[in-house]
């Protein structure tokens, strides 16, 4: 099940998690691990996430929808602004709740939603889609 | 043999010397002295004889004189007249002139006439020869003529003394008209007047003509044959000296003899007797003198000075010293002897100094052992419990390992400084046996379930067997006993490769109130050789120097083990067989409760390695099944030392209890005041404390102190009811029997010996509140992991632990994890929720709701994220109150989730969630 990414040599990915949720962190963080990823780093909020991103080179940002202190669209934004970080691949962590005002959102830029609870196949074929390049707009899951 | 019997002996060995000398000397001297001195007397006795019987022929020649010159005989010479013969011939004339016989002849020899008396004096003619005397010796008369002649003659009739002269006129002209003899018979009338006359025994015998000296004794003979004379001593008393008388003719006619007694040889020997008594006596006297001399001038002195010494050696008592009298040698020797004395004083001195010095360091060998002892152990215990602390929280299987590892290296460490401290403790003669009540089959049992693990691992057999006849409630030092037993079984398994370890029991001896065991381990090993065995037991060696390298060890185990045994009053010895095996021995008396004596099992059995895990998991399983309450007691931590305080606080939190901590007595006692104890408030029963850990060592208010205060105040305040008696739990460094005493009587419940571990922890607790569950306490070993998806059935209905490994691609490791960071983020999340709520706030409950769901989401907490969604909606309905209304069912769906993930990870649940304030307490409650 955990084929790494073709492709791309998993080692050399450097991910960002960003979620207010511990849990929530681990559970992308662990499967991450499975794929092979070893570069791995955890924001619990936007305004870390920021901080992150300006010190480490990042190939991903894996991002909860809804969070205390910034949400997820909005760090999506700011990113989208900054020319440094608005090519980064960007995955969006959404319930089925808010699907539709996520897909909206997504429009413009690389990026891609994964309804939770989701499971490893779909986070690891999201992952590859996303580090392929190909924005993707895709509402199948 | 004393001196005094030695100059004794050799004074009469001198005296008999002496004697013996002088004895031979004057045996010599003296009596040849004497001897001569009797010669020179017997000579002159004999002299005496001889001229005694010479004057008798002079007495007969002066008696003739009167008739040889005479005109009568002259006239009757001639002619022979009667008249003469008449008158001169008359009878006793012989008598009168005591002759035998007178013989006249004339001028030419011829008789004329005589008398001759006979045996009875009566006159008779003379014989014939006297008759005819002319005819058979003319020489006779012709030698006459001038003089008178004298001769000894003998007749037929004897030795007769013979004197003839020519008869002259009175004028004395001639001429000579005939002869006239005279004669004396040497008869016995003869010998005897010649006896009286020289005062002599004196006898006079014929010899006969023929060969005269035949008969004579041959001692004399040739003194007789050449001198005439001669002596013979007959005897002691009798001496004999003899003279030879000749005839005429110069041939030994008679032997006369005299016989004296030999006084002065008797003088002689008398006198030497007396010589020589008077020797003895003066030699005796000398050697009195000599020997008081020597005794008063020596012997005493020497005896007293011997006495002195010998005194002083027997009481040792090297302070006194010997009078000194004189300057001589025995002075000299009392001053000598009185100098090694000094020296010997000194000596003493000296040694008890360097004693004091070496009991000092003794002192504080000791001192510094029980110092060293306590701060070697307090840091270790620190690193052993946070180390189990952390052990309890992780999950992370490398971090895991990493803990294990710094706690049993922790572990290693402190059993080494144990096994170093006991090295030192024994050599220093402070190793302390206890005195209390144990039980042999499950002290042995208990020793033996560790080791099981490691013989298990190599594929060896542990077999333990106790016979019947040995008691089972025994007092002794089970704890020593334990090293013991894990010392000998630990070597056993680590020298044996294959087959089995044995330790078998039997009870040798049993008496009123002891009873010795006997405990043999034998193995099954790569045993010893003959040489190896002798260096067993002495410390820091192994059986040789590649054994350290192989097997490790210290090489201290078997000497303290051997200490320790010697110790319980026995002994221990070894056995070997270099490929086939090794039994070690030992034997201890120990008492025995004869009250509890009854006939115990016999123990046959293989000790299977009970994995802790194993025993525990089921146990756990089975306390939370039934459900104990988890309470979480309030404890207040007293002691001086961080570290002490962040382990026993770690413990506790851990095991849901809540911990207050103080820093010393008086701290601990205004936090008592604040809790209530003292004040018999009614509601104060919520916020007291339920149990005090006391460090006994604290500075200024020590624990037995601070006890007592507490006592002393609580029923102060009781005021006749009965007084909230607070447990307090004495933690010490040093629990011995005595100590005991003094915590008892100090008001303390129980004690725990440092470092305090979680076991001692959890058995202290479960002995004060037996009402509670161990889980309830707090579980013992967090390390108990089942397989999470083996339990998935528990969480039926709560969790989707299927769901949940689907959605982690099936790895427990990944599933574990996430319900680790969930167990610990839920009660944060919790209370955030809860605050948000009694806020009224519905924006931050909607978020804190949204949070938690997706927390629970995360573990497929299903039912419990749903509840948690509906909060989330009724906020941003704003509808508070119908929160309200589902909130404690929520709660309690919450706590039966965090109950399960609890369980699946083995983890204790978070003491904010336990704690009394806690809204999820409620949860708990049921």
């Amino acid at each position: 099940m955990g084929e790494p990414i073709d492709d791309f040599n998993a080692a050399q990915v450097s991910v960002l998690i960003v979620d207010d949720v511990p849990s929530a962190r681990r559970v992308v963080c662990r499967l991450l691990q499975k794929l092979g990823v070893q570069n791995i780093r955890e924001a619990c909020g936007g305004e870390e996430a920021l901080k992150v991103l300006d010190q480490h080179a990042t190939n991903l940002v894996i991002c909860d929808w809804q969070m205390p202190d910034m949400q997820g669209i909005d760090l999506l934004s700011k990113l989208r602004e900054d020319s440094r970080f608005s090519a980064i691949p960007f995955i969006m962590i959404t319930s089925n709740v808010e699907r539709d005002n996520v897909v909206a959102a997504l429009n413009g830029g690389a990026s891609d939603f994964i309804l939770k609870p989701f499971n490893f196949e779909t986070l690891s074929s999201k992952i590859k889609k996303a580090l392929k390049g190909a924005p993707v707009n895709d509402s199948k899951n | 043999m004393t001196l005094r019997i030695k100059t004794l002996l050799q004074s009469l060995v001198a005296i008999c010397a002496l004697f013996a000398a002088m004895h031979l000397l004057f045996s010599n001297l003296i009596i040849e002295g004497f001897l001569k001195l009797e010669q020179e007397s017997i000579q002159t006795d004999i002299t005496r004889a001889e001229k005694v019987f010479q004057d008798e022929s002079e007495h007969v020649e002066q008696k003739s004189g009167d008739w040889a010159q005479w005109d009568d005989a002259y006239q009757f010479a001639k002619d022979g007249n009667k008249a003469f013969i008449e008158s001169n011939f008359v009878g006793g004339a012989l008598a009168n002139m005591q002759l035998e016989f007178i013989v006249i002849y004339n001028a030419k020899g011829k008789y004329v006439s005589g008398i001759q008396a006979d045996e009875n004096h009566a006159h008779i003619k003379p014989s014939p020869e006297l008759i005819a005397l002319h005819d058979s010796r003319p020489e006779l008369f012709s030698a006459s003529s001038e003089k008178p002649i004298r001769a000894g003659v003998n007749f037929p009739w004897g030795y007769s003394i013979l004197v003839l002269r020519q008869i002259l006129r009175s004028d004395g002209s001639g001429p000579h008209t005939g002869y006239l003899l005279f004669g004396r018979i040497v008869q016995p009338g003869l010998v005897s007047s010649l006896a009286d006359q020289a005062q002599l025994n004196l006898t006079i015998s014929a010899l006969p003509a023929e060969r005269p000296f035949d008969q004579i004794d041959s001692a004399v003979k040739e003194d007789l044959a050449s001198k005439g004379r001669g002596t013979r001593i007959i005897s002691d008393e009798i001496i004999e000296g003899y003279s030879v008388i000749r005839d005429v003719e110069q041939r030994p006619s008679l032997l006369m003899r005299v016989r004296v007694p030999r006084s002065i040889v008797k003088q002689g020997y008398k006198t030497q007797n007396s010589v020589l008594f008077a020797l003895a006596v003066a030699g005796l006297g000398f050697a009195l003198i000599s020997l008081l001399t020597l005794e008063w001038g020596l012997l005493r002195r020497l005896m007293l000075m011997t006495r002195a010494v010998q005194q002083i050696a027997a009481k040792r008592a090297v302070s006194e010293r010997l009078q000194v009298k004189g300057s001589d040698e025995l002075g000299v020797l009392a001053n000598e002897i009185n100098r090694m004395l000094d020296s010997l004083e000194q000596a003493e001195a000296e040694i008890r100094a360097a004693q004091r010095v070496a009991e000092e360091a003794a002192a504080a060998k000791s001192l510094f052992l029980a110092n060293m002892s306590h701060e070697l152990r307090t840091p270790i215990n620190g690193i052993v419990g946070m180390a189990q602390v952390m052990l309890n929280v992780e999950t992370s299987k490398p971090r895991l390992e990493s803990l294990n590892i710094i706690k049993s290296s922790g572990k290693a460490l402190l059993e080494l400084i144990n096994i170093l401290l006991d090295q030192a403790k024994g050599e220093a003669g402070k190793l302390e046996l206890e005195n209390i009540p144990f039980e042999l089959r499950a002290l042995c049992l208990e020793t033996l379930m560790p080791l099981a693990i490691k013989a298990h691992e190599k594929g060896l057999r542990l077999h333990l067997a106790v016979s019947g006849d040995c008691p089972e409630h025994l007092v002794g030092d089970p704890l020593r006993l334990r090293q013991i037993f894990t010392n000998l079984v630990g070597n056993a398994i680590k020298f044996t490769e294959r087959g089995a370890v044995s330790v078998v029991v039997n009870c040798l001896r049993l008496d009123d109130s002891t009873c010795a065991l006997r405990a043999e381990v034998v193995d099954t090993g790569i045993g010893m050789k003959a040489e190896t065995l002798s260096k067993l037991f002495t410390p820091f060696t192994q059986a040789d120097s590649s054994t350290s390298r192989r097997f490790g060890g210290t090489g201290l185990g078997l000497s303290i083990s051997k200490t320790l045994v010697e110790m319980m009053g026995g002994s221990i010895a070894v056995e070997s067989v270099e490929g086939s095996g090794t039994t070690f021995r030992f034997d201890v008396s120990l008492a025995y409760d004869r009250q509890r004596a009854t006939s115990a099992d016999v123990l046959d059995i293989d000790v299977q390695p009970i994995l802790e895990q194993d025993i525990l998991g089921a146990q756990q399983m089975a306390q939370l099944e039934v459900s104990a309450v988890d309470v979480g007691l309030r404890v207040l931590v007293a002691d001086d030392t961080k570290i002490n305080q962040t382990v026993a606080r770690a413990l506790l939190e851990q095991w849901g209890h809540k911990v207050t901590l103080a820093n010393n007595g008086r701290e601990a006692l205004s936090a008592l005041e604040k809790a209530g104890h003292f004040s018999r408030e009614p509601g104060a029963v919520d916020r007291m404390f339920d149990l005090v850990l006391m460090d006994v060592q604290m500075p200024e208010l020590d624990g037995n102190e601070t006890s007592k205060i507490i006592r002393n105040r609580e029923a102060e305040s009781s005021r006749g009811v009965s007084a909230p008696h607070v447990p307090i739990v004495a933690i010490t460094a040093h629990a011995t029997a005595r100590d005991a005493d003094t915590f008892v009587r100090d008001g303390m419940d129980a004690c725990l010996e440092k470092p305090v571990d979680h076991e001692k922890l959890l058995r202290t607790l479960q002995k004060l509140f037996p009402h509670l569950g161990q889980a309830a306490l707090g579980s013992v070993s967090a390390n108990a992991k089942k397989s999470i998806r083996a339990q998935s059935h528990r969480a039926f209905g709560v969790i989707d632990i299927s769901e949940l490994f689907e959605r982690f691609a099936e790895d427990e490791d990944i599933v574990r994890d996430v319900l680790g960071v969930f167990f610990e983020e839920v009660p944060e999340l919790a209370a955030t929720l809860e605050a948000a709520i009694d806020r009224f706030d519905a924006g931050e409950i909607a978020r804190a709701a949204h949070a938690l769901k997706g927390s629970l989401a995360n573990i497929s907490a299903g039912p419990c994220a749903r509840q948690c969604a509906c909060i989330d909606e009724l906020a941003k309905l704003d509808t508070l109150q119908q929160i309200q209304d589902i909130l404690p069912s929520f709660r309690k769906e919450l706590v039966r989730v965090m109950r399960i993930v609890s369980r699946l990870l083995g983890r204790p649940l978070p003491g904010s969630m336990a704690a009394e304030e806690s809204p999820y307490r409620e949860g708990l409650r049921e």
